[in-house]
C-alpha cells in the first residue's frame, strides 16, 4: 500500500494545518476541474470520487485532527463572497447554486470556456460547518435562505445593496427576475431539491449526475448566466456540497453503527456535543465553529437507519460536503 | 377358365331358385319334367344310391331321409319318383354313370315297374288325414273309402290295416312324402280331435305294412330331425335312414355340387386343371408346411374340388354356412354359383379371398342373403371401412397394398366362423391371395403390416388374425394417426414438439432452471410465428434458454449465425442450442415420430369417451414415442465469435453432452461452465464494468449479447450466476458492489474470501434493481476500532480530537499506527434464544462459523428434556472433545 501512495499525502500528515488545507484544497481543484465528456459523466464522476477517496481516508482514519482547524485555515465560501462584493464596485452578481459540489465544477468551467465567457477565477472554498444552508445563510447575515426572496433581506447584511431573489423555479422562469439592477444575488434552490429528492435508495447518485450535467450544459442555464453576467461579474458558488452517502462503506461494528444511528439517525450531523465514544480512529468528531458546537460524522461511512440511509446527504465532515467551487466570470462582448 | 361352363338354368343375371318343387300340379314341379331331363341335373350321390337300393324289388324297406332344410331331400324324392315311373331311363342313366365313375355294381341296380307311385309334398296341406291322399291319389281309393265309410256305427277312426292292405294288394302302391314332419307337427291333438293321435297311428300301419309287405308298399318319407314323434313311430320299424352324413358323404357332395353346377364340369381334363393351378398349389403346400408324403393326395384334392379351392369348399361347409345358419346345399350352390360368375375368369382356383367385399353384386351378397346373422351383416359394412381406410390411409394404394381387397376379403370370409378358432394365420391369407404367380413373403409381410396397421378392426389372437365387429383400439389409433388428411392444421406437429419439450425440460426441476424452447418446421424463415405466445422471446424470463432445432442442417454455423442475426435482435448470446443426431434428419418429417405423436394426440383426446385408450395414450407416450426422443438429441452449440455483417462467419462450439432426455440441459450447462466458460475472461469484463462504474444491469446485459471485433463470446451462464460470480470477485476483493446506496458490498480488510462470501452472497438483488446496483474498483474504507478505555476522564469532551496547535504537526503518536487492538486472537460472543436446531444451523451459518473455525466455550442450553432425548443427544456428540455436564434431576 506505501507503494503506491501519493506523496503528496504524506506531505499533508507532516504539514501544519494551513498549509495542509490548501494543499487539500489545490489537490481538489486539480481533480474536478478537469473538463468531463458528457457520455462519460457517471463514470468519470465516479472515478474522481474515487480519487478523492484516498484524501478522505486519509482526513477521516488519520489525520482527523485537520477538521479541528478547518473553519480557521480554509478559505471559507462566505468570506470570499463579501470580499468579492467589497472589492467589486459595480456591476456584481452572485448566482448560488444550493447543494453544488465540486463534481458539477467541469461542467461550469467547460461550458463558461466553450461559451466565450472570461473566467477570472475558478477555486475550491470552504462552506460553513455544518455544511448545511442556514449557516450559510447565516454566515452572510441573512436569517435564513428564505430571508432573500423577493429582495426581502434588508440591508443588515453583507452584501450591501443587493437585489436578492431566492428561488427554485426553471431556469427560464428566473429570467423574468432579472432586470437591470447593478448587484443581484440569486440563491437557486437547484440542486439541493432534487438531492433531497434522490436520496432514496436506488440510483440517484447517478441520476443526480446525469441530470447536472443536462442542466449546467443547457442553453436555459447559460441564458441566466448571459443575463446576470450582463454588465457584472459574476460568481457561481454554492452553499454546501454533498455526499454521495450511497456509495459509502458501510460500518461493519454493530456497536458503531449502533452509536451513530442514535446519535445521528439518518443526518450527518446533530446540533449539541452528543455522547461520547471511545472509537480510535474516531468515527465522529465534535466540533465547535461559529455555528456552534456540533457533533459530525467523520469521513465515508454510513450506517443503517429507520427509512434507509439518505444515498445523498450533507453536513457531514468529508470533502465533497463542505467544499465548493467558487466561479468568477463574466462575458465577453465580441 | 378352360372352357367351364355353368348350367343353363344358372347363366342368368338373376339366379333361380335351386328348390325342388316336389308338387305334381306344378308346371315348374319337379314331377312334371321328363325323366332324362330330371336325371341329367341328378349326381348319384351315395345317399340317391342307398334310396334306390333300399327300393330294390327283394328288400324293400321303409325308408328315412333326415336332414336339414336344402340338403337335398326333395331331389332325392324326386329322382327316386322318376325312377319309378320311368325304370328304363332310371337304368340307362345309372349304366351312364357306372362308366363314367367306374363302378359297375350300378348298373345291378333294379327299379320296381307295377308299383302306383303316390307323392305328395304335405306343407302344402292339402290333404286333412294322410288316408285322404291314399283314397284320392290310389286307384281303388274310392272304392276302399266307400267300404270303410259303410261301416256304419263300426266305423273306425281309421281306416283299419285289412282294408289297407287290400287297398294295396289291388294295386302296390310307392308312397313318397315330403315335407313330413313340418305337416305331422302342425296337427291339432285334443282330446276332441285326436288328429295327431290318428296320424301317428296312420303311420304305425303304413310302416308295418311297408315292413311286413315290401312287395305290396314301399314308404318313403322325408324330415329334417330326429327329435319328432313322426320320426321316433317310424323308427320302431327299422326303416333305412339316409342322413346325408356318411363318411363319403363329403367327397360325394363336391361332386354332386360341381355336377349340378356345371354343365361340363367332368369333361375337363386333369392335366389342365393341374396346370391351371399349379402355382397356387405349390405355395398352399409351401405355406401350409404339407408334408412331402402327403403332397400328391393334396393336389388330387385340389383338382378335384377345382374350380374352387378345397380349402375354401371346407371353410364353407364347416365353418361359414354353420355360422351364418345357411340352408346347406341349396345356399352353397348359389356362393358357388355366383362366386364363379364373378371371378371365375380370373382366378385359376376359387378362394376365400374371391369373396370380394367391394364388389356389391358379387358372391358376397348372395352370402348375406343367406346369412340370417346381423353380426355378420356389419362385420361385412367394417370390413368394406376398412378397406376404404386402408386405402385412404396409405400412400399409393396400388402399388403398395396391391392385395389389400383380397386380403381383408379373406380374412372376413374366415373370420365368420363360429369356432372358437376362426380368422387366418397370415401364410393361409397369403395362400389365399395366390393365383397364377406366388407371392414374395417379404413383399407379402410389408403389405400385411400396411393392411395391420391402417384397419382397426383386426385383432391379433395368438399368431392368428381375426376380423371382429369391436374395434381393435390400436389399429384405430394407429389407422387414424397415419391419416395425413386428419392433421393437416399440424397438430401432430404441435404434440411432438409439446413431447419433445417435455423430455427435455419437463421435469420441475429442470424447467425451474431452463426454458426449453422447441423450434418447429419453419425454424430458419418464421420460427416465432410457429410458436404458442408464451414460448416467443419477448415473454423469456430470466432462465436458461435451451433452443431445440429440428434439424442438424448443413453448415450448421452458418445457418445458426444468420439465423440468430435475423430473428434475435438481443441477448444473442444467451441461447444454447440443441442439435439432433446428423443422421435424424428433420424430426418434423420423420414418419415413426409423427405417427406416434399423433397416436398419442388422438388417444388424448379419445380416452375421454373411451377407457381402453387410456393404456394406449400410456403405451405410445411413455414406451414408443418419448424413449426415442430422449436419445435423440446428442449435441449442443454456443456460440463462439460474432460477426454481424457477415452472419455466414459466425462461429460456434459444438460439443457433445453425453445425456440423455431431461438430464439434457444440466449436462449442457456444467459442460459450459466446466469447460467453455473461463472465469477469467470473465472477470476481465467485470473488472472493466468496475472501472467505468457501470450498473450490474449494464454489465448483464453486456453478458448477454456476443463479443464484438471477433473475441470469443464469454459462455451466457445465466443471471443468477453472473451475478454470483460478480459477487465472488467482490469477496475476492477485486471489485466493489454499491448496492442501491443503501449497502457498499466489498471485502474487508484482512477478511478472507471465504467469510466475506458468507457475508455478502444473495446481497444483489434482481430485476429493476440491477440498474441501481453499481460495479465499483474498491477501495480503503474507514475502519475504527477499540475498547472501552479504562479511564476515560468524563470532563475531556473530545477524546479523539487532542487540541493540538497548528505549528506542532500532527497529534502525538503516529496517526498511521495501529491502534492497540490486534495481537491476540480477539474472541467474539455470539448468542441467541433458545431455537430449533434447524434454526440454530442457520445461526451459525450466518455468525460465519466455517467447519475450520475454532470456537471456545461453547454452551448449549437446554432448559427441559427427557432423559430419552439427552441419551441421543450424547449419543450424537463428536468424538475427541471431552464435555462437562450438569443438570437438574426431578426427584419424586
Amino acid at each position: 500500500m506505501s507503494a503506491g501512495r501519493d506523496p503528496k499525502l504524506d506531505s499533508i500528515l507532516t504539514a501544519p494545518p494551513k498549509e495542509a488545507w490548501a494543499a487539500i484544497f489545490d489537490m481538489l481543484l486539480e481533480v474536478f476541474s478537469a473538463p468531463i465528456p458528457l457520455a462519460r459523466a457517471e463514470a468519470e464522476i465516479g472515478e474522481r470520487e474515487r480519487k478523492v477517496g484516498e484524501l478522505e481516508l486519509l482526513l477521516s482514519g488519520s489525520a482527523w485532527e485537520l477538521w479541528q482547524e478547518f473553519e480557521g485555515n480554509v478559505p471559507r465560501t462566505t468570506q470570499s463572497l463579501i470580499e468579492y462584493w467589497n472589492s467589486t464596485l459595480s456591476g456584481k452578481a452572485i448566482l448560488i447554486l444550493d447543494g453544488l459540489s465540486l463534481r458539477e465544477m467541469a461542467w461550469l468551467l467547460q461550458e463558461a470556456k466553450r461559451r466565450g465567457y472570461q473566467i477570472h477565477q475558478s477555486a475550491v472554498r470552504g462552506s460553513e460547518l455544518p455544511s448545511d444552508t442556514t449557516p450559510f445563510a447565516k454566515a452572510l447575515g441573512f436569517g435564513q435562505r428564505s430571508a432573500l426572496e423577493n429582495n426581502g433581506a434588508g440591508s443588515a447584511h453583507q452584501l450591501p445593496g443587493a437585489r436578492t431573489e431566492s428561488m427554485g423555479a426553471e431556469w427560464n422562469s428566473c429570467l423574468d427576475w432579472m432586470d437591470a439592477a447593478p448587484s443581484v444575488v440569486l440563491w437557486h434552490h437547484w440542486p439541493d431539491d432534487r438531492i433531497h429528492k434522490l436520496a432514496e435508495p436506488g440510483d440517484g447518485f447517478q441520476k443526480l449526475c446525469r441530470e447536472a450535467a443536462q442542466h449546467l450544459t443547457s442553453d436555459s442555464f447559460w441564458n441566466l448566466v448571459g443575463r446576470m453576467s450582463t454588465g457584472r461579474r459574476l460568481v457561481i458558488t454554492s452553499d454546501h456540497g454533498y455526499a454521495a452517502s450511497g456509495m459509502f462503506a458501510d460500518v461493519g461494528d454493530k456497536e458503531q453503527a449502533g452509536w451513530l444511528k442514535t446519535n445521528f439517525g439518518s443526518s450527518r450531523f446533530s446540533h449539541g456535543p452528543g455522547t461520547q465514544h471511545h472509537w480510535i480512529p474516531p468515527i465522529s468528531l465534535r466540533l465547535t465553529t461559529a455555528q456552534g458546537t456540533h457533533q459530525f460524522a467523520l469521513g465515508r461511512r454510513k450506517w443503517k437507519s429507520a427509512g434507509g440511509y439518505p444515498t445523498l446527504a450533507h453536513g457531514g465532515l468529508s470533502l465533497l460536503e463542505v467544499a465548493v467551487p467558487f466561479i468568477e466570470i463574466s462575458a465577453t462582448k465580441g | 377358365m378352360l372352357n367351364l361352363q355353368l348350367r343353363d338354368e344358372f347363366k342368368g343375371d338373376r339366379l333361380k331358385g335351386t328348390t325342388i318343387d316336389f308338387s305334381s300340379d306344378k308346371q315348374t314341379s319337379a314331377l312334371k319334367r321328363s325323366a332324362a331331363e330330371f336325371l341329367s341335373i341328378t349326381y348319384p350321390s351315395i345317399d340317391l344310391l342307398r334310396v334306390l337300393e333300399a327300393t330294390q324289388p327283394d328288400r324293400s324297406r321303409p325308408v328315412v331321409l333326415l336332414g336339414a332344410r336344402g340338403q337335398g331331400k326333395s331331389h332325392l324324392m324326386a329322382a327316386q319318383w322318376h325312377a319309378m315311373n320311368d325304370p328304363a331311363e332310371a337304368s340307362n342313366w345309372l349304366t351312364e354313370w357306372a362308366t363314367r365313375l367306374n363302378r359297375p355294381e350300378l348298373k345291378a341296380l333294379q327299379f320296381r315297374t307295377e308299383f302306383h307311385v303316390i307323392a305328395e309334398s304335405l306343407h302344402q296341406q292339402r290333404y286333412k288325414f294322410l288316408w285322404d291322399l291314399l283314397f284320392d291319389r290310389h286307384p281303388k281309393g274310392s272304392y276302399i273309402k266307400g267300404k270303410w265309410e259303410g261301416m256304419g256305427a263300426g266305423k273306425t277312426n281309421l281306416p283299419s290295416i285289412d282294408l289297407l292292405l287290400e287297398l294295396f294288394k289291388a294295386q302296390p302302391t310307392a308312397l313318397l312324402l315330403d315335407e313330413f314332419q313340418t305337416w305331422y307337427d302342425g296337427l291339432t291333438n285334443t282330446a276332441q280331435y285326436p288328429w295327431r293321435n290318428w296320424a301317428f297311428n296312420f303311420i304305425q300301419l303304413l310302416s308295418e305294412i311297408a315292413n311286413d309287405h315290401p312287395e305290396l308298399l314301399v314308404f318313403v318319407v322325408s324330415i329334417r330331425d330326429n327329435q319328432s314323434q313322426a320320426y321316433q313311430q317310424i323308427h320302431r320299424i327299422n326303416p333305412v335312414l339316409v342322413d346325408f352324413q356318411g363318411t363319403q358323404a363329403k367327397k360325394d357332395r363336391l361332386q354332386l355340387l360341381l355336377y349340378r353346377v356345371f354343365q361340363n364340369r367332368i369333361n375337363v381334363p386333369a392335366a389342365n386343371i393341374s396346370f391351371a393351378i399349379k402355382s397356387h398349389v405349390e405355395e398352399y403346400l409351401r405355406l401350409a408346411e404339407i408334408a412331402p408324403s402327403q403332397h400328391d393326395a393334396k393336389r388330387s384334392e385340389f383338382i378335384e374340388a377345382w374350380p374352387f379351392s378345397p380349402v375354401l369348399m371346407q371353410l364353407l361347409e364347416d365353418q361359414v354356412l354353420v355360422a351364418t345358419e345357411a340352408q346347406e346345399t341349396r345356399d352353397l350352390i348359389r356362393i358357388l354359383v355366383d362366386l364363379f360368375k364373378t371371378r371365375g375368369e380370373q382366378s385359376p382356383v376359387i378362394t376365400a379371398a374371391d369373396f370380394d367385399i367391394a364388389n356389391e353384386k358379387g358372391s358376397v351378397t348372395s352370402l348375406l342373403n343367406s346369412v340370417s346373422n346381423n353380426v355378420h351383416r356389419t362385420l361385412l359394412q367394417k370390413a368394406q371401412r376398412n378397406l376404404e381406410a386402408v386405402r385412404t390411409a396409405v400412400q399409393n394404394p396400388d402399388v403398395n397394398v396391391p392385395h389389400a381387397s383380397d386380403i381383408i376379403s379373406a380374412l372376413w370370409l374366415r373370420s365368420l366362423s363360429v369356432d372358437r378358432i376362426n380368422g387366418a394365420e397370415p401364410a393361409e391369407l397369403q395362400c389365399d391371395i395366390t393365383r397364377v404367380a406366388p407371392v414374395d413373403d417379404n413383399t407379402f409381410a410389408a403389405e400385411m403390416a400396411l393392411i395391420r396397421e391402417n384397419s382397426f378392426n383386426i385383432h391379433p389372437v395368438g399368431n392368428r388374425l381375426v376380423f371382429k365387429e369391436e374395434e381393435n383400439a390400436e389399429g384405430k389409433l394407429l389407422a387414424n394417426a397415419k391419416n395425413d388428411k386428419l392433421f393437416e392444421q399440424g397438430q401432430d406437429i404441435e404434440q411432438l414438439a409439446n413431447e419433445i419439450r417435455y423430455v427435455i425440460g419437463g421435469s420441475e426441476e429442470v424447467s425451474r432452471q431452463f426454458r426449453v424452447v422447441v423450434l418447429r418446421k419453419k425454424w430458419q424463415s418464421d420460427p416465432w410465428n410457429e410458436l404458442p405466445e408464451n414460448e416467443r422471446p419477448d415473454r423469456w424470463d430470466g432462465r436458461l434458454t435451451l433452443i431445440v432445432l429440428p434439424e442438424y442442417s448443413d453448415n450448421l454455423e452458418a445457418a445458426l449465425g444468420a439465423w440468430l442475426k435475423q430473428h434475435l435482435p438481443q441477448r444473442r448470446n444467451t441461447l444454447r442450442f440443441l442439435l439432433p443426431k446428423k443422421t435424424a434428419g428433420n424430426l418434423f418429417y420423420d414418419r415413426d415420430l409423427l405417427v406416434y405423436s399423433r397416436a398419442v394426440n388422438l388417444a388424448n383426446q379419445w380416452k375421454e369417451t373411451d377407457p381402453a385408450y387410456r393404456p394406449l395414450h400410456q403405451t405410445y407416450q411413455q414406451t414408443h414415442l418419448r424413449p426415442r426422443l430422449r436419445e435423440l438429441f446428442d449435441a449442443f452449440a454456443i456460440l463462439d465469435t460474432w460477426n454481424f455483417a457477415q452472419p455466414d462467419q459466425c462461429r460456434f462450439l459444438i460439443e457433445k453432452h453425453n445425456a440423455t432426455g431431461d438430464k439434457i440441459p444440466k449436462a449442457i450447462h456444467e459442460k459450459i461452465e466446466k469447460e467453455l466458460f473461463d472465469p477469467q475472461e470473465f472477470e476481465i469484463v467485470a473488472l472493466a464494468h468496475a472501472a467505468g462504474s457501470s450498473s450490474m444491469a449494464k454489465f448483464i446485459g453486456e453478458l448477454q449479447e456476443p463479443s464484438i471485433n471477433n473475441k470469443p463470446c464469454i459462455p451466457w451462464l445465466g443471471e443468477v450466476a453472473a451475478k454470483e460470480r460478480a459477487l465472488r470477485l467482490c469477496a475476492a476483493g477485486k471489485i466493489a458492489i454499491n448496492s442501491r446506496g443503501l449497502e457498499m458490498l466489498q471485502a474487508l480488510p484482512g477478511e478472507s474470501e471465504d467469510s466475506a462470501w458468507m457475508r455478502l452472497k444473495g446481497k444483489v438483488g434482481s430485476g429493476k434493481e440491477l440498474e441501481q446496483t453499481i460495479l465499483l474498483t474498491p477501495g480503503a474504507t474507514p475502519q475504527s476500532g477499540g475498547t472501552v478505555p479504562p479511564a476515560v476522564a468524563p470532563t475531556t469532551a473530545t477524546p479523539a480530537t487532542p487540541t493540538v496547535s497548528p505549528s506542532s504537526g500532527p497529534a502525538p503518536g503516529n496517526p498511521f499506527g495501529p491502534p492497540p487492538t490486534p495481537p491476540s486472537p480477539s474472541l467474539k460472543t455470539y448468542g441467541t434464544p433458545p431455537k430449533s436446531p434447524v434454526n440454530l444451523l442457520g445461526e451459525v451459518e450466518k455468525w460465519g462459523i466455517s467447519a475450520g473455525t475454532n470456537l471456545s466455550s461453547v454452551n448449549i442450553n437446554v432448559s427441559k428434556m427427557t432423559g430419552a432425548q439427552l441419551n441421543d443427544l450424547l449419543k450424537k456428540l463428536p468424538d475427541g472433545v471431552t464435555y462437562s455436564l450438569n443438570l437438574e434431576k426431578e426427584t419424586q
